[in-house]
């Protein structure tokens, strides 16, 4: 293994390791607590493995299972029917930052061979509560800070947005490289290409 | 949908032959470098069988290296991701869906989401 091998995969580690602490840590609307059960909710339903004993309000385990196994189906019906029943937009932002970057970590390991980390030690305090300024419904059914889309999709909730980049960045490809369609980071741009639109395809995923 | 469009860009900027139908249907060809060993390695890593993974992983190993590997279940892992993100939010790019992503989907056999159409 070469020197830019050992580098990508410190850096990601150390990504990793900067999205553990922060998933222990109490976010935006979910304490430590709830943070690391919705992680455990979603790698349970995908592992199809359920113990069934959560902390979670009921429509946040909800939630969670259906945007970590079966993400294609959901409708704005349904993330309505959410906040009628407590889980209201913002929260559901966060929610399904958790899955999803979770989701993009754990396939990674796997993808290379190794065991998935064990979910954090959930740590004290409270959700800060911080609202993002301008965020609210463009086109899309959770908040935006602008037209939603994927750059900004979890634009609603700050914290959420910059681990989003963070994550984007280390496995794929950050936004100044993503204007770049020659690049090569251990593959072609049209290798990785082929890898995303095939994943998008198995995901049902219209986008 | 937006990544075989972004399939088919990088593949045009580079004079690489793609029938976007490839990303349906595995069996087909494709100019991209060592598209069998990509794909194969996507689907099992997707679906979940470790042993067929181990085989595709050395298999794409030998073909693009460490790093290679690497940086395919990473883009793998980026994309279980924005799916998952981009089905909650709801996004809708644009007030209408434009006429060449209708025709890639159709090229695909994707449905529009309700909210496109």
């Amino acid at each position: 293994m070469d020197d830019r091998q050992i580098s990508t995969r410190q850096q990601i580690e150390a990504m990793v390791d900067n999205q553990w602490q922060r998933l222990a840590r109490a976010g935006t609307w979910f304490s430590g607590q709830e943070r690391v059960e919705i992680a455990k909710v979603a790698r349970e339903a995908q592992s199809h493995d359920e113990s069934g004993l959560y902390v979670l309000t009921e429509v946040a385990t909800e939630a969670a299972k259906k945007i970590a196994t079966e993400a294609h189906t959901i409708d704005q019906q349904w993330v309505e029917e959410c906040g009628e029943r407590g889980l209201a937009l913002l929260p559901m932002v966060e929610l399904t930052a958790i899955i999803a970057q979770l989701s993009a970590i754990d396939t990674y390991y796997v993808g290379v061979g190794v065991t998935p980390r064990n979910l954090p030690e959930p740590q004290p305090g409270e959700p800060s509560q911080e609202e993002v300024k301008g965020a609210k419904l463009m086109r899309g059914w959770l908040p935006t800070r602008g037209v939603a889309g994927a750059p900004n999709c979890f634009s609603g909730v700050a914290a959420e947005a910059d681990a989003l980049h963070e994550i984007h960045g280390a496995l794929y490809l950050s936004m100044p490289e993503m204007m770049d369609m020659n690049i090569t980071k251990g593959l072609h741009r049209s290798q990785i290409e082929l890898l995303a639109a095939r994943t998008s395809n198995y995901n049902d995923c219209f986008y | 949908m937006a990544h075989s469009s972004m399939l088919r860009a990088s593949c045009e900027a580079n004079q690489i032959q793609l029938d976007v139908s490839v990303v349906i249907d595995p069996t087909q060809s494709c100019g991209v470098t060592h598209y069998r060993e990509l794909l194969t390695f996507t689907d099992n890593l997707l679906v979940g069988d470790s042993e067929a993974l181990n085989g595709a992983r050395e298999q794409l190993r030998a073909v693009v290296g460490d790093e290679g590997v690497i940086r395919a279940a990473g883009a793998v892992g980026t994309f279980q991701m924005m799916n998952r993100a981009l089905d909650t939010l709801g996004a809708q790019l644009g007030k209408e869906l434009n006429p060449e992503l209708r025709l890639l989907a159709d090229k695909l056999n994707m449905t529009p989401p309700a909210h496109w159409v």
